[in-house]
């Protein structure tokens, strides 16, 4: 029988797969004009981490068809730092019976900023295709490498002293100084068993 | 030496000098070991612990990066590391073997002084390693559950483990490691597969190459992508880790015909666990590079790696599998990531077992109370929230600095003539220049980064 622990093992993996509506990446289909539009966007991100929105666009046409798609701002947009205007409307051009793929990237929720929820509207042709929300989280304490390190270092270290105290506690006096050996009980599998006498 | 002691017991050595072995009046390296037969394929015991140790957040974060900027063309790095991880594994099963020490008196003989700098290294990197893997199970959990905090996940992650470890049952983790290498394996090629990853240019990644007209940007990511793999797949202290699990199984003998058998065994398990590192960095690569390469975008996090995967994943059977791709990704993340951080804690506290001269056992309450002594500090540093994308390379980094010193150690030690039948000689032509390589990769890898660290 499984012991309790590696049930649990077994069983969040399942338990996770089995929520697949949960998931944090919005994904959705919409018809619009003919092509069909599918949209990936994260339903979170963490502050100061960017974050890209996936536009795919696909149809049966036989022949090309070009679309200007666009990301816009609207509720809540001072949450994010955005790139420049002119990168977020992208012409699209789809080959006949293909599909295009728009990346939407370097979107930054501004970090120091209240925690909410920011929403963006996705145009096709300056039509509205579909209103993308997405909320904020409090992101990591640092962003450079540096302060990363510097604060990991620190509560590891503090931490050693901690380690030190409780294994001098608990360890024969000196057992630091000194080798330790190691003999076996005798239980040696077959396979490493000398057959010699 | 020869006296048999319960397992884990300590004793100090004889203040005159290493002990005289059996082994002494016989030609180095001419005994023949049992042959293994069939054993030497399915011989993956411990390796499977050690495996989990090298396939962690840092190997999946660095292939990622490797596979979104350069395609297949640094798998190559993965082997070549690979064998100088196996030739220091390999010194510190020799020399366990030899003296029947533990890994921690190869430092001790040096200097005691080694004890303080090792107690160190070991301390901050059981946590920050370890924390950087809950980190990562943290970010699958939430994935699929956005309400649940990520400190939430990251603890509960941490709690699973520290209960396996508290159960004390070395068969049964063996087992468990072994089953959940093979499953994550599975997972990374099945969602590779998915992402219609581009296999044909694979083969060619195996031979060690510079790609022509790099930009000096390009050179430097190229560079720091071969140091930040040489910190994650030779991770510093945690090459001693293979005799703690010969310890825990007994597999110790005072018979040289024994110790070569031993030896011979041990060596085809651990090349598994290092093959398996460089394996399962082959589907990241080929989907990351699916992804940066269909896409033009480079993954920040496991997460949007996971997303991105999504839409490049192929219809079967009429149906769009990109969720189930992506989902096949974190669950294979999930198992890298929880399995990398249980043993982070494992070779963590054996080691400060063995400092401290306390029994080498899993099932002991010592043992336990450094289980305790490392969640608290892992789980804490899940509240600065720090990417474990960047908490990782930094971490790889550290490694790769602290590694020289360990590696010159080792291999001093290995190097002298008091190793008897383990020892270097003209027979062993071989083995002394993948020793004397694995010391050169370690020390330019920390040389590498040492070089950027300073001003």
């Amino acid at each position: 029988m499984l012991p309790s622990c590696l049930r649990a093992f077994v069983a969040i993996p399942l338990l996770a797969c089995a929520s697949a509506c949960a998931q944090a990446p919005d994904s959705s289909f919409g018809e619009l004009h003919g092509p069909r539009l599918r949209v990936y966007a994260p339903a979170w991100v963490w502050q100061g981490i960017p974050a890209s929105v996936i536009v795919i666009l696909e149809h049966s046409e036989p022949q090309t068809q070009t679309y200007v798609v666009s990301l816009q701002p609207d509720r809540g947009s001072s949450l994010f730092d955005l790139p420049d205007p002119a990168t977020l409307t992208v012409t699209a051009e789809l080959p006949p019976h293909g599909e295009a793929r728009v990346i939407f990237s370097d979107l930054v929720a501004r970090r120091g900023e209240n925690l909410g929820s920011a929403s963006f509207f996705l145009s096709i042709d300056g039509e509205e295709a579909k209103n993308i929300l997405i909320k904020t989280v409090r992101g990591p304490a640092f962003i450079a490498k540096r302060p990363s390190l510097a604060a990991l270092l620190a509560v590891s270290l503090a931490w050693c002293v901690v380690c030190a105290i409780v294994l001098f506690r608990i360890s024969p006096p000196g057992a630091w100084r000194e080798t330790q050996t190691f003999s076996a009980p005798g239980n040696l599998p077959p396979w490493a068993k000398d057959d010699q006498p | 030496m020869n006296d048999p002691l319960p397992p884990g017991s300590a004793a100090p050595s004889p203040a005159s000098g290493p002990p005289r072995a059996p082994d002494d009046g016989t030609p180095p390296w001419s005994l023949k070991p049992r042959k293994l037969g069939l054993r030497r394929i399915f011989s993956l015991g411990a390796g499977a612990i050690l495996a989990a140790f090298f396939i962690g957040t840092g190997d999946i974060v660095i292939a990622t990066q490797m596979g979104a900027q350069f395609g297949y063309a640094l798998w190559w790095s993965y082997f070549i590391l690979a064998l100088a991880g196996w030739a220091l594994i390999d010194m510190s099963v020799r020399y366990y073997l030899r003296f029947g020490k533990t890994p921690m008196s190869l430092f001790k003989d040096i200097h005691p002084g080694f004890a303080i700098l090792l107690f160190v290294i070991v301390v901050v990197c059981a946590i920050m390693g370890s924390a950087s893997q809950w980190n990562a199970c943290a970010m699958v959990l939430t994935s699929f559950y956005p309400e649940v905090p990520l400190e939430a996940s990251g603890a509960v992650a941490a709690l699973l483990a520290a209960v396996l470890i508290f159960q004390g049952l070395f068969d049964r983790l063996e087992k468990l490691f072994a089953a959940a290498l093979v499953a994550l394996i599975a997972c990374f090629f099945a969602s590779a597969l998915l992402a219609r990853a581009d296999w044909h240019q694979a083969l060619a990644g195996l031979v060690p190459n510079i790609p022509r007209n790099m930009t000096p940007a390009a050179r430097s990511a190229w560079t720091n992508l071969i140091v930040a793999n040489a910190g994650s797949m030779i991770n510093a202290w945690l090459i001693l880790l293979y005799p703690y699990t010969m310890m825990e199984k007994g597999w110790f003998s005072n018979r040289l015909q024994e110790k070569a058998n031993l030896l011979h065994r041990v060596r085809v398990d651990y090349a598994w666990a290092m093959l398996a590192a460089a394996l399962v960095a082959l589907p990241i690569m080929a989907a990351s590079a699916s992804v940066a390469r269909r896409l033009g975008v480079i993954p920040q996090n496991y997460n949007e790696f996971a997303v991105l995967l999504d839409p490049l994943a192929r219809q079967v059977a009429g149906k769009n599998v990109g969720k189930f791709a992506a989902k096949l990704f974190l669950g294979g993340l999930f198992i890298a990531a929880w399995t990398s951080g249980v043993a982070w804690w494992m070779g963590g506290a054996y080691a400060l077992l063995d400092i401290f001269r306390l029994p080498i056992r899993m099932n002991s309450r010592p043992m336990r109370i450094l289980v305790i002594l490392f969640l608290i500090p892992s789980v804490a540093i899940l509240f600065l929230r720090i990417n474990p994308a960047v908490q990782i390379v930094i971490f790889a980094v550290f490694l790769a600095v602290v590694f020289p010193v360990v590696g010159l150690a080792v291999v001093w030690r290995i190097s002298r003539r008091d190793m008897g039948y383990f020892r270097w000689a003209k027979c062993a032509a071989l083995l002394i220049a993948i020793d004397i390589f694995a010391l050169a990769v370690s020390i330019l890898a920390g040389w590498g980064e040492l070089s950027r660290l300073l001003p």
